[in-house]
């Protein structure tokens, strides 16, 4: 670029939108983060609902991998934040959404699991007498909570990031947390997991195509 | 209606410079030199330019 070209009003204007356009276009996520918690969701819906349905358990509860997964996810998130060369002004926003998010459904898992003991209890006592009271009775209800959080952030950041995947990720986790309302349990696990699929798995494989195709053009670039 | 460009803005790549920046938070200098497919010491003037007139 010549650095003392005078420019007139309109090559001015042009330059100024060129580039402002060039910094939009810069910001690439690498959807890695988006295709883990999008696969760990789904598969921890999934392996809940098999229990279930084949009335079998794991020896362990399969809803920690989400705290298994925290770990990678730091790592992602540190090894993003040194490759990223420019830093957009709603980024520091974004973080706080998603931290704020993963402190609410560690707020609202507490909740429920207190909530679930008591509900246990009452349930011991009230099923000798009425014949009734299953277990899984209580976990009928959380579902659609947890849909109601995971398209909290997926849509904000959809369209901060104007990028429309996420954005209609976000509303679907809304649909099915409507549906959830009036659906049995494993409908229910159906439902977050199809959520967790097209909230994060699938955006995140978008991002990570857009992302492999921006750093092939940067490579082109350079030579 | 509007001011007239600052003539600090009037070279092409100061201009360019600006208007990236004005859309970041935060900008390391290889994204510059990419968008702008400047040359590092061409670049690296123009920056100091813009910082004695505080605009970085």
């Amino acid at each position: 670029m010549e650095q003392e070209k005078k420019l007139s009003q309109q090559e001015s204007l042009h330059l100024i939108t060129m580039m402002i356009n060039k910094a939009k276009e810069s910001y690439h996520d690498t959807g890695i983060g988006a295709i883990m918690w999008g696969a760990v969701i789904a598969t921890c819906s999934l392996v809940r609902l098999s229990e279930i349905h084949f009335g079998y358990k794991l020896p362990f509860d399969i809803y920690l991998l989400t705290l298994v997964a925290i770990i990678p996810q730091i790592l992602i998130s540190i090894r993003e934040k040194k490759e990223r060369k420019v830093k957009s002004y709603d980024d520091p926003y974004l973080d706080y959404i998603w931290l704020g998010f993963g402190i609410s459904i560690f707020l609202l898992i507490l909740i429920c699991n207190n909530i679930f003991n008591e509900w246990g209890a009452w349930t011991d006592q009230y099923k000798p007498v009425s014949g009734n009271g299953n277990s899984y009775g209580f976990y009928e209800f959380v579902g659609p909570l947890f849909l109601m959080l995971y398209g909290m952030p997926t849509f904000i950041t959809g369209a901060a990031c104007r990028f429309k995947p996420m954005l209609w990720g976000g509303i679907f986790c809304w649909i099915c947390c409507i549906a959830a309302i009036y659906t049995t349990i494993k409908i229910d696990l159906l439902l977050t997991a199809a959520s967790a699929v097209f909230a994060w798995l699938v955006p995140g494989v978008i991002m990570e195509k857009e992302y492999r195709l921006y750093k092939k053009q940067q490579a082109h670039l350079d030579v | 209606m509007f001011k007239d460009l600052d003539p600090i803005l009037h070279s092409q790549l100061r201009l360019a410079v600006m208007s990236l920046l004005i859309s970041v938070k935060e900008a390391e200098f290889t994204f510059l030199k990419e968008q702008t497919n400047a040359t590092a010491g061409n670049l690296s003037v123009q920056i100091q330019k813009l910082k004695e007139a505080n605009y970085i």
